[in-house]
């Protein structure tokens, strides 16, 4: 749930295939994007505040949003045919990304929207700051079907299973809770963690959850008993996002320097040989995410154009 | 533990006693209700809890180590209930960057669980923390707990900072994190003939659970 701006590596034993995805012409000066899990919609946040959508390949506007109310958090669904928007009010709104049809629109929280999270089945996750996950159906008008506790704290990131019966969400008091999603009821938890994950993310295969955040490394649990299975080898800073790969083996991770102070970087992980190689590429990502099973990239770094490639 | 008194026993004690002499158009009862209403605590202002909490921080009074850099700081305040009751069981977690602006996240340096005593009251002696990368201001990060109580996580923020530029009611808000001007408080700096170290009280209330 949290994005973060990269950079990549370059090293000598990098690994480098890139191919090209498009180039649009950018509506604003931007240094963040988020491409739409079927890659047709780019969601470019402006450096005046404002958001713009745009049809990917041809770079037409589809959606604009004013800077204020101020937003805080963007989510496509799996479909990529909504968009859900979080604000500092605490406010929701959920729209057609072809801008069609109305927009959906109530106050979920008192408390700021960190994260937006859409489920296959048309539920949306909403994660007012401090408090608890709250499960949202949006048929016709939005109601509220459960809330998930998350301790002290919001949850930090989560992940649902391919066949989208089980939820696993990481809070800020570092435990996992696993909820089955025809219930919302906590089916089991993981406490081996003493610092806050930033992201989780069940394997190709679905056996194994990746969990990975502040501790510096990548903990792999039994997806379906919770269980420790191992940890891979910790590296000197911390892991950012985990997007495992569809050939059920690779991994990629990102990871950023605690204090700020070096670029964040890519790493490409085995799980089967517990290897790790970074992974290079020719310009600095302002986007990095899974679109269609595969790793997606964008860069605005060229000035004036939006770059989107994949590997 | 000592049990503080209920604010009804404490006025028929002093009647008792013949130490207090109602004079006031309000009966006993009254009395105790404005009493109560006039010790009513605001909840501390909501703060983010992360990205660097670490469970199973040490319970320690000293965070500064000897030759540590940065000004020492003795902070220091009371946990209370809404209703002005003091929580004697409470646990006050609370974590910082140095001086320099890093978080020790391998080890647990700067965080600690600090018991309340038998007033309420927690003190620890640490560093000013410094400024980091991605967050405007200095802060102390704190997790409070008590049995019966909602948890709050909050953070303290230095009226010191520069980037309050001495008017932390009016610029709290360049940091957008912080939520209240009420988080900022003011810091007393004291010296001796060998130190120059910064005092700073932080009451906290949490709300019934
Ligand atoms: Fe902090």
């Amino acid at each position: 749930m949290r994005a973060l701006a990269l950079v990549l590596l370059c090293s000598a034993a990098a690994v480098r295939a890139e191919t090209p995805v498009a180039q649009l012409p950018l509506p604003c000066d931007s240094k963040e994007q988020e491409i739409a899990p079927n890659g047709a919609a780019v969601a470019v946040r402006c450096a005046d505040g404002t958001l713009q959508l745009l049809a990917v390949p041809s770079g037409r506007q589809l959606q604009h949003f004013p800077a204020e109310p101020k937003r805080t958090g963007i989510a496509f669904s799996p479909d990529g045919r909504q968009l859900a928007i979080g604000y500092w009010s605490g406010k929701v709104r959920v729209v057609a990304t072809s801008g069609e049809g109305a927009a959906r629109e109530w106050h979920a929280s008192d408390h700021r929207i960190q994260g937006l999270r859409f489920l296959p089945g048309g539920e949306l996750l909403v994660v007012p700051l401090g408090r608890d996950t709250q499960v949202w159906r949006l048929a016709s008008a939005p109601r509220l079907l459960a809330s998930l506790p998350s301790g002290f704290a919001e949850a930090t990131a989560v992940a649902l299973s391919a066949d989208g019966k089980l939820l696993v969400a990481a809070t800020g008091d570092t435990e996992l809770r696993f909820y089955d999603t025809q219930s919302w009821k906590q089916v089991r938890s993981y406490r081996g963690l003493v610092l806050e994950s930033f992201d989780v993310a069940f394997t190709h295969d679905q056996a194994q959850l990746l969990v990975g955040g502040a501790d510096k490394q990548i903990t792999v649990l039994d997806a379906a008993t919770g269980a420790l299975v191992r940890t891979l080898p910790r590296r000197d800073d911390v892991v950012g996002q985990l997007f495992p790969l569809n050939d059920g083996d690779s991994v990629v991770a990102t990871y950023f320097d605690a204090d700020g102070k070096r670029p964040p970087y890519l790493v490409l992980w085995s799980l089967r040989t517990a290897t790790a190689q970074p992974l290079a590429g020719s310009r600095e990502p302002t986007f990095t995410g899974l679109v269609g099973g595969e790793l997606w990239f964008a860069s605005s770094a060229q000035g004036g154009t939006l770059d989107i490639w994949k590997r | 533990m000592r049990r503080p008194l209920h604010r009804r026993e404490l006025l028929e004690n002093c009647l008792a006693l013949g130490t207090l002499t109602l004079v006031s158009p309000l009966s006993m009862g009254g009395l105790s209700e404005a009493w109560a209403a006039s010790e009513q605590r605001r909840t501390t202002p909501f703060g983010e809890l992360g990205p660097f909490y670490k469970r199973g921080a040490p319970a320690s009074n000293v965070l500064r180590a000897e030759g540590d850099p940065g000004m020492p700081l003795a902070l220091s305040g009371v946990v209370f209930g809404t209703g002005g009751e003091v929580l004697v069981e409470a646990k006050v977690e609370v974590w910082q960057t140095d001086h320099a602006g890093h978080y020790d996240i391998d080890g647990f340096r700067y965080r600690a669980v600090l018991a309340a005593d038998a007033n309420g009251k927690y003190a620890v002696d640490s560093v000013v923390p410094g400024h980091y990368p991605g967050r405007v201001a200095q802060h102390v990060h704190y997790l409070v707990t008590a049995p019966g109580y909602k948890p709050l996580t909050t953070q303290l923020y230095f009226a010191t900072d520069p980037v309050f530029d001495g008017d932390p009611a009016r610029n709290f808000h360049r940091d957008p994190l912080i939520a209240s001007a009420e988080l900022v408080r003011p810091v007393m700096i004291e010296s001796d003939p060998k130190t120059v170290h910064a005092r700073v009280q932080f009451d906290l209330v949490l709300e019934k659970a």
